[in-house]
């Protein structure tokens, strides 16, 4: 019988149950508390929430009071929904009474038994009319439920069920966050461990998440968020990937960098990756930097002979080659030595000799040189420059070149890498017994590696690197290369040597060959001369003479004589012209005698003096005070003297000055006449020791092919350089006599 | 009156010479070519020869040979166009050497040195 005291207690269970559930965010911990207002209300001996599990097919219950015995079923654990009394609560809606568990009407109901459980209760839980769950009692004794019980628990299911649902929202929102947590850290692990800078980087180019490789890669001191893109990798609008990625809105783009770190160049990609939203746009680009330094590496080691082929194909000039070889062993990734020297071995002398070095003489330079370099891209503009810009006179340069070994001692490193025609690296200059602290003393050497230059199996010269200003420990993979490298320098090397000495073959050849021409087209000229002047000297006499006879007879009719005489001054100058001819046509052999050029030098000085100075001119004389005599046609050599000084005279028609100089340079005596007249346009100057040539009206083109043929005669050279408006120099060498050379060396 | 044999192929010059040599109050005698002054020299010998050497036939190294080989006491003086005679040492037996030239002034002055050598020898 339902008493109202019955009906006051069960409201202020339900009150109670209310509150509890309102007030605790995670239900289970208020389980406890429900099953002791329940049990106020109603006898029972178990009660216990089942759920339906996230598997919809189990069900998982959770026990309030008393306990199972943990085997069958366990708390918490999933068990098939099938055939349990959740099955039928869900299936109808509606609460079930099970009067005595003997019947075994549900899968459960025998485990229940096993405890002693005789009648069961169970209401669903509902949410949003879906069946999440039941509440279930149990009681030791059959027949113990009835519907006023029903009435009880259905008043507090809908909340219970709310907070259960809640609580389970709750849960997943709480995993949620734990797998998201999850996932941020392995995505950071994995970012952090990847050898690749990432950041992403919004419209505005400002960088809003990077890991920290990406600062280490840009020697960055902080962390990149928050920093423009353009400050960290200094492109230029048009090349920069980011933007590209940003106006494309798909695919990749990369972009190469060069920067310099701890003294070597690193290579840098970047790729831009366009990342869309879920509407399309590309708010975000993802940037990776990836340092291909190594790949590049590779790379310059491959295409290293290759380019040395290649810049050697536009050169074959000794001083360059060595240039190139050098430079290679010390640009870029290949090799990339601070320093390299090279030695080669002269044959005739039985020596090594240093003859190139390229690297920088102190710390400063290297950083200075380090800085030019880094605006070359690749090896290639690099030779190239090197090619334009021709050696340089370092100190270093300077100091090999002073450096020779005889080939007979052993004690030199280099020597010894000759002998044995292997590559030597020397760890430690100062300890090891291969070095003499001469040559470690010479150079500042601590660890270096020595190459043998062979063709042939012959070796023909060493090339020796260091890391001096680095510090860089020599590999062995770099002195492989270097040695790999030796090979193809040396063919090089011996190609542009074979090249040099068929240069000067051929310039010797071209030389005679041109001597010989000349000679051959003065004989040529000499004899057409000789015959041309031989039958015009003969009517000119006649005319001349006759003339002369007329300008006697007519002296007293004035216009006979006048022109009588215009034509004996006219056939005079004719005669004049056949008699240079005829000197031309028949040069004597040179009487050589011992002479000093000095004394022939003032002579014609002296014979030209009032000449030069009629027509206003000044000479400055430079004679050499410790001119040797020399063996020659004095004669002669004063005709070519007075033809030079006569033909400067003759390019200052108004005036100027003329320097002669006389001095012993490179085993000959020079003469010099400089002018400061009109000068000879460069077309003229190949022309104007050519017989017959002249651009005078008055001259006859023979005094510079004649001198030029007397100084050839002596063994001489006749040059001339000229600028027009400044003036003329020729000059005229004359070899030393051999005895005199014996003489000035001994 | 001193006689001068002039050997000259140029008919022209022949006529200049006559002309100016006449002047200098010689008597001029003319042969045309070598053989023509061998003859000339062997009938009439005279106290001079100007000799060309260039003509045509006999030149006039060959005939100075015949003529100095008849008669070693004509003095002879070699009037050529060219210098280079001068190697040829037949011409070392020629009194004078001299090359021509529209001034006759050196021909004279080396004909009258060479007939006052031969006067005092």
């Amino acid at each position: 019988m339902k008493t109202a005291e019955t009906y006051e207690l069960q409201r202020d269970v339900v009150d109670n149950i209310h509150r509890i559930i309102a007030t605790s965010l995670d239900i289970k911990d208020t389980y406890a508390n429900i099953a002791a207002e329940l049990r106020k209300v109603i006898d029972f001996d178990r009660v216990s929430i089942s759920l339906v599990g996230e598997k919809k097919d189990t069900a998982i219950t959770y026990v309030i009071s008393t306990t199972y015995n943990g085997q069958a079923l366990r708390e918490g654990e999933p068990y098939p929904l099938k055939k349990s009394i959740l099955e039928r609560t869900i299936a109808t809606g509606r609460p079930v009474i099970i009067e005595d568990t003997e019947n075994k009407e549900f899968s459960t109901d025998a485990v229940l038994l096993q405890e002693g459980i005789r009648s069961r209760l169970s209401v669903p839980l509902r949410v949003k009319g879906n069946v999440i769950g039941s509440i279930n009692l149990g009681s030791k004794r059959p027949n113990n439920f009835f519907a006023e019980h029903v009435h009880l628990l259905e008043q507090i299911s809908p909340q219970l069920a709310l907070a259960i649902e809640n609580t389970i929202l709750f849960r997943n929102i709480r995993k949620s966050e734990e797998r998201l947590r999850w996932e941020r850290d392995k995505l950071q692990y994995v970012v952090d461990a990847l050898d690749i800078g990432i950041c992403l980087m919004d419209r505005e180019l400002n960088i809003t998440w990077a890991n920290k490789k990406i600062s280490e890669i840009w020697n960055l001191h902080e962390s990149a968020v928050g920093m423009a893109c353009p400050v960290i990798f200094h492109c230029d609008d048009i090349i920069c990937p980011a933007r590209k990625a940003f106006e494309r809105g798909e695919g990749r783009f990369h972009d190469i960098k060069v920067l310099t770190k701890d003294g070597r160049r690193r290579y840098i990609e970047n790729v831009a990756i366009p990342i869309r939203d879920h509407d399309g746009d590309v708010k975000r680009v993802l940037l990776l930097s990836i340092d291909i330094t190594d790949r590049e590496k590779r790379i310059h080691q491959l295409s290293l002979l290759t380019q040395l082929g290649d810049a050697l194909q536009y050169t074959l000039q000794l001083d360059k080659v060595f240039q190139l070889v050098l430079t290679c062993v010390t640009a870029g990734h290949a090799l990339g030595f601070n320093r390299a020297l090279l030695f080669l071995v002269n044959k005739e002398q039985d020596a090594i000799c240093g003859k190139m070095a390229v690297g920088p003489s102190d710390p400063d330079e290297a950083r200075r040189a380090w800085q030019e370099v880094s605006k070359y891209q690749t090896l290639e503009g690099l030779l190239k420059h090197v090619v334009e810009i021709g050696p340089l006179d370092s100190r270093l340069d300077i100091k090999t070149k002073l450096i020779a070994f005889s080939t007979s001692d052993e004690k030199e490193t280099v020597v010894r890498c000759m002998r044995e025609k292997i590559p030597l690296t020397i760890k430690d200059a100062h300890n090891d017994p291969r070095v003499t602290a001469e040559f470690r003393n010479a150079l500042g050497l601590k660890e270096f590696v020595c190459v043998p230059l062979m063709v042939k199996s012959e070796v023909t010269g060493v090339i020796v690197a260091d890391n001096l200003y680095t510090g860089e420990p020599i590999t062995e993979e770099h002195a492989h290369i270097l040695s790999m490298f030796a090979k193809s320098a040396a063919l090089a090397i011996d190609n542009a040597e074979t090249y040099k000495e068929l240069e000067d073959k051929i310039r010797q050849l071209t030389e005679t060959r041109e001597k010989l021409l000349r000679s051959e087209r003065l004989a040529a000229i000499g004899e057409m001369a000789a015959y041309v002047a031989h039958e015009i000297r003969n009517p000119l006499t006649t005319i001349g003479g006759f003339a002369r006879s007329i300008e006697r007879l007519g002296a007293n009719n004035e216009k006979i004589s006048t022109s009588s005489k215009i034509i004996v001054q006219e056939v005079q100058r004719l005669e004049k012209i056949l008699n240079s001819i005829r000197d031309f046509s028949k040069p004597e052999e040179p009487q050589k005698t011992k002479t000093q050029i000095n004394k022939l030098m003032e002579d014609t000085l002296e014979l030209t003096a009032g000449y030069l100075k009629e027509i206003g001119i000044t000479v400055y004389k430079e004679l050499g005070y410790d001119l040797p005599e020399v063996l020659v046609d004095p004669g002669q050599m004063k005709q070519v003297f007075l033809n030079l000084v006569k033909n400067a005279a003759e390019s200052m028609p108004k005036g100027g000055t003329l320097n002669v100089r006389t001095c012993v340079e490179n085993g000959s005596i020079k003469i010099d006449f400089a002018d400061t007249g009109e000068g000879i346009p460069t077309e003229v100057t190949e022309k104007i020791f050519m017989p017959f040539f002249t651009t005078k009206s008055y001259g006859t083109g023979v005094g510079l092919a004649l001198s030029q043929k007397i100084v050839d005669d002596h063994e001489g050279k006749l040059s001339v350089f000229s600028e027009t408006g400044r003036g003329s120099i020729f000059s005229i060498r004359l070899p030393l006599g051999n005895d005199e050379r014996g003489r000035k060396r001994g | 009156m001193i006689t001068i044999l002039i050997v000259e192929d140029d008919k022209n010059q022949c006529l200049l010479y006559r002309h100016e040599l006449s002047e200098e109050g010689y008597s001029v005698e003319i042969a045309r070519d070598g053989k023509e002054a061998v003859t000339m020299s062997k009938l009439n010998p005279p106290d001079l020869i100007v000799m060309d050497i260039n003509m045509p036939g006999m030149d006039g190294i060959e005939a100075m040979g015949k003529i100095l080989g008849e008669n070693n006491k004509i003095p002879i003086v070699i009037n050529t166009a060219y210098s280079s005679y001068k190697d040829n040492f037949m011409t070392w037996s020629a009194d004078a050497y001299v090359v021509k030239s529209s001034d006759l002034m050196e021909l004279k002055k080396t004909i009258k040195t060479v007939l006052d050598k031969k006067k005092a020898s």
